[in-house]
């Protein structure tokens, strides 16, 4: 047993907390993953084992971590709900205006996970009603046992109607993580989200980091959207050379309800985010799509799951990475129909570019069908920017490093050439304008 | 304007050019003429600059410059431009951005101030109209979609708006009807001068009837094999390309004896 699991299991926690527990004893049995498993194989497990894995105790109104100005106002640009600075949540400290109180109110927030046997939360504990099989990864285990809380959003139609909010209206919530120079150890943040039936939720979470942070941060997600509920979700920012990110998401979805998951991200010094989404209802359907820009000695680790388990569920995964510098980027996709889930269509495209001689790619598309009258179609590459079109560009004036921005940049934008809907069309435009605007 | 000595090209670890010679005063149109797999996407290639088309021997002046020292997008800047054979379709490049970022690379090389977006689509729509090409186009990606007419047209769109010293047009006849081929021509046409250069590959002798050449060469095999004036590809077209290799080998079978 690593040093690190014998002090993670020695951590105290309140014997009431039943998920916890339960969590904390198939830990000690499986123990934390190494590069043996699959799931693991291109990830540097032995530099996660090197944090003082238990989070720092909690107590955000003393410890407030002073960010440098520009960090600040680049966060006050993006005008985030919530703040995670070095995985503590931050307390609004400034009196909002009382649309904002009103919008805020309605999001439970809890310290730390809520008693298991109080009847009203139940509805909001997603993860227990997820397939058991998926509790094999440690260092999720290791999320659910030691959380330090996280974000409980319960969003349906009646507290819409309630609050004289118009219940079709788009919900947005934004939440921003910022990793400090202050040293923090690896605290562990889980949120639970469950878009109510018919409902929807625009979800967008931004990484930010100061230049010569250090730090460790294990995110959760436990996502449950019921019939017909639609959630948009996006993901970007870049975390920094230096710190590292291991991400969790289980999504659950009903019947009709729709998932649209945007990742845009120049990773961390260790990326590693595995999103497991289970189609267990009739029409469920998953778009993901991926753009990560890996560069210096970044090494990032994308490893997506769709599980359909129900009829007429669909999937459209596209994953694009680009890699440079000594950049390592690691793309697991798998599509799993499972029995019964029939008239599946289901899909996965990974395209990747190396951009310099040490840059390294390794996907594993995975396909498995245990049903009738499925569309499935998967396929990976690796390659080079396209010499003929450099040529063609060069020959017309463009000096070579504008002709390649262009080209890497046409490589990037493409997977969000078909959002229509115009906002997020700006938001991911922006993000994307960002990642790509640093020399790759 | 363009003096090529002894130039020898190798592509691939093969010798592809074998001691090539071509001089094109300022002003002149060269017609260069041959059968297929002879060398000539080659010759235009190694003049734009093309990585892995690698000059073993000979040398290539351009204004008495050495051309082979400058990268692509300098020679663009200092003056040449090839029409691609088979242009390159770029998605998600726009079309018109992709030209006027060039046209302003090529004019912030040369110390000319950058041209703004009215005076560009300004002069964009005035070359368009020459060689009746849809306003359309422009929003597209670059040659994504075109069909092969129009990919060959908005190379010669491309000339008119860049306004090259040397144009190198590769087989830019090949696969347009006659209405199209006219089209090209009168772009052409409308863009030569005393200070202006063409070398026009093609395969067939029907290009030259509306671009007519100051001279004609054939090359086979890596070399000129015979030049000539006009009157040159019309002998061509009559007896074939089989025709020169016959008399090469009454040449070279002269000179042995
Ligand atoms: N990139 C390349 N790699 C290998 N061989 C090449 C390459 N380009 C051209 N060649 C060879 O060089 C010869 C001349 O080709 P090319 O210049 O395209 O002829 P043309 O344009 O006269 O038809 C041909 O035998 C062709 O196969
Ligand atoms: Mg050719």
């Amino acid at each position: 047993m690593s040093g690190l699991l014998e002090e993670l299991l020695a951590h105290p926690l309140d014997r009431s907390e039943q998920n916890r527990l339960r969590a904390r004893e198939r830990l000690r049995i499986i123990g934390l993953p190494d590069a043996r498993h699959e799931g693991w194989r291109y990830t540097p497990v032995r530099s996660l084992l090197t944090w003082p894995l238990h989070a720092p105790e909690v107590d955000p109104e003393v410890e407030v971590p002073e960010l440098p100005e520009d960090l600040i106002e680049d966060l006050e640009a993006l005008e985030p709900d919530f703040i995670y600075v070095d995985g503590v949540m931050q307390e609004e400290e400034d009196e909002s205006d009382d649309e904002e109180e009103e919008f805020e109110e309605r999001f439970d927030n809890f310290e730390d996970l809520p008693d298991f046997d109080e009847p009203d939360l139940d509805r909001a504990q997603p993860y227990s009603r997820l397939h058991p099989d998926f509790l094999e990864d440690g260092f999720e285990l290791a999320n659910i046992a030691f959380n330090q809380g996280g974000l409980v959003l319960d969003i349906d139609a009646e507290s819409g109607i309630e609050d004289g909010v118009d219940p079709d209206a788009e919900q947005t919530l934004v939440l921003a993580y910022v990793s400090s120079s202050e040293p923090a150890g690896f605290p562990h943040v889980r949120h639970r989200i469950r878009v109510g039936a018919g409902q929807s939720l625009t979800l967008v979470e931004h990484f930010l980091h100061e230049p010569d942070s250090k730090q460790a941060l294990n995110l959760g997600h436990e996502i449950e959207l019921e019939a017909g509920a639609t959630l948009r979700w996006v993901r970007m920012g870049d975390m920094g050379d230096a710190n590292q990110l291991l991400g969790f998401a289980r999504l659950r979805l009903e019947a009709g309800a729709s998932v649209h998951l945007y990742e845009l991200t120049r990773g961390a010094g260790l990326y590693r985010q595995a999103t497991q989404v289970d189609l267990s209802g009739v029409g469920a359907r998953c778009e993901a799509t991926a753009v990560l820009a890996i560069d210096g000695r970044r090494h990032a680790d994308l490893q997506w799951r769709v599980d359909h388990r129900a009829r007429d569920t669909s999937a459209d995964l596209k994953m694009r990475g680009l890699v440079s510098g000594r950049g390592k980027l690691s793309v697991g996709g798998s599509l799993i129909v499972h029995a019964g889930a029939d008239g599946t269509d289901t899909r996965l495209s990974n395209k990747n570019l190396l951009l310099s001689e040490h840059a390294e790619v390794n996907t594993k598309p995975v396909l498995e069908i245990d049903a009738d009258e499925v569309k499935a179609a998967h396929g990976a590459t690796v390659g080079q920017l396209d010499e003929r079109a450099l040529f063609y560009m060069r020959s017309r004036g463009l000096p070579e490093t504008l002709a390649r921005q262009l080209l890497t940049r046409a490589f990037a934008f493409e997977v969000i050439s078909g959002v229509d809907d115009d906002s997020l069309k700006a938001l991911l435009d922006m993000a994307l304008t960002k990642m790509m605007a640093k020399p790759a | 304007m363009l003096t090529i000595e002894n130039l020898h090209v190798r592509v691939a670890g093969k010798e592809i050019l074998k001691g090539l010679n071509l001089n094109v005063k300022a002003g002149e149109v060269h017609a260069i003429m041959g059968p297929n797999g002879a060398g000539k996407s080659t010759l235009g290639y190694v003049l734009a600059g093309r990585d892995g088309y690698d000059v073993t021997e000979g040398r290539i002046l351009f204004n008495g410059e050495d051309l082979t020292t400058l990268e692509p997008d300098a020679r663009a800047a200092a003056g040449v431009f090839l029409a691609f054979q088979y242009p390159v379709e770029i998605p998600g490049v726009n079309n018109t951005y992709f030209l006027r970022a060039a046209l302003n690379a090529q004019r912030k090389a040369r110390g000319e101030p950058e041209m703004d977006s009215m005076n560009f689509l300004k002069l964009v729509r005035e070359k368009l109209k020459v060689l009746h090409l849809k306003d359309e186009l422009l929003n597209r990606a670059v040659n994504e979609g075109f069909s092969g007419g129009e990919k060959k047209r908005n190379e010669i769109f491309q000339m008119a708006l860049l306004e090259p010293k040397l144009a190198i047009l590769d087989e830019t006849d090949s696969g347009l009807d006659i209405d199209a081929l006219k089209l090209v021509a009168e772009g052409v046409n409308a863009l030569r001068s005393a200070q202006r250069s063409f070398v026009v590959i093609t395969h067939y002798q029907r290009l030259l009837d509306y671009i007519v050449p100051d001279v004609v060469h054939v090359l086979a095999d890596g070399r000129i094999v015979q030049s000539g004036d006009k009157d040159l590809a019309l002998k061509l077209e009559e007896h074939g390309y089989t025709w020169i290799r016959e008399r090469r080998r009454e040449e070279q079978a002269a000179l042995s004896s």
